[in-house]
């Protein structure tokens, strides 16, 4: 892919997740990608990779990610974004807190033929968890 | 400094890691590099830079990077790495807990000339101290 081509996948990308639009996000994905995510944990091909979005939105209904930086070295693709979100809908099958989140997601990806084929997530997941009052943390 | 000088340089500072050589790896960062580090805060300069990896070789004597991926686009430089190790030196002003840690982390790196002028590191840094003992944490 050319690095314009690239750009304007992670463009749509950003688009369809903060319009929540999880069947445009599922069309951007290879029919056999691979997504490795704390929350979701490691799921492969489109319907699961919509189904994870769609518990994802319905827990933080107002989710919004905003590109803090784009690497590109050639089919590998790093963005860091900024996610804002309240829980107003419950995660991982609890009652909603109504605790806003906000922190940095480094999404690595690797593309191929105008779609995403891998894609790994690492944040401070335990962090977003506490933020979000799901868990409590404490000194030992 | 062109790809291959770059890479150079980071292959030299995997390896300087690996020797817990705080001074040498401060010599990359110029006068007024940014550092954001959830472990160290933010800091600026070489001479904070040393200060903060002398800290953290202190407090973990056996850590250990594993560099995953290694992007570089322009001036700017992205590890996708694990990192690892035992708190046996203590943390944050606690006493040792003689506990691992092991998590997936990003370091994002902007160069200016032939030094590092910002580097971000990203990861699950509440889930690190649960794992080394300095919080404990459960549902809310």
């Amino acid at each position: 892919m050319t690095r314009e081509a690239i750009v304007e996948l992670f463009e749509r990308r950003m688009h369809a997740s903060n319009e929540h639009d999880v069947e445009t996000l599922g069309e951007l994905y290879a029919n056999d990608a691979v997504v490795e995510s704390p929350l979701g944990g490691t799921h492969q091909g489109r319907e699961a990779i919509i189904s994870v979005f769609a518990a994802f939105f319905g827990a933080l209904t107002d989710a919004r990610v905003t590109q803090d930086a784009l690497i590109i070295d050639g089919d590998n693709v790093v963005q860091v974004v900024t996610l804002s979100a309240t829980d107003t809908g419950g995660l991982m099958g609890m009652a909603p807190t109504g605790r806003p989140a906000q922190l940095p997601i480094v999404l690595v990806c690797r593309v191929e033929n105008g779609l995403f084929v891998h894609e790994r997530r690492i944040y401070d997941f335990t962090g977003m968890l506490v933020q979000i009052g799901v868990l409590k943390a404490k000194p030992a | 400094m062109t790809r291959d000088e770059i890479a150079a340089m980071f292959a030299r500072r995997e390896e300087t890691f690996g020797e817990m050589d705080a001074a040498a790896l401060a010599s990359d960062y110029a006068d007024d590099a940014l550092i954001d580090s959830p472990t160290a805060g933010t800091h600026h300069g070489p001479a904070a830079a040393a200060q903060a990896l002398d800290a953290l070789f202190h407090a973990f004597a056996d850590m250990t990077l594993t560099i995953e991926h290694r992007l570089i686009d322009a001036n700017q430089v992205v590890e996708v790495l694990t990192i690892e190790g035992t708190n046996v030196g203590g943390l944050m002003g606690l006493p040792a807990s003689g506990k691992h840690f092991r998590v997936p982390a990003v370091f994002i790196y902007e160069l200016r000339g032939d030094k590092i002028a910002r580097e971000r590191r990203i990861y699950d840094f509440t889930g690190m101290l649960v794992q080394v003992g300095v919080l404990k944490a459960r549902p809310a």
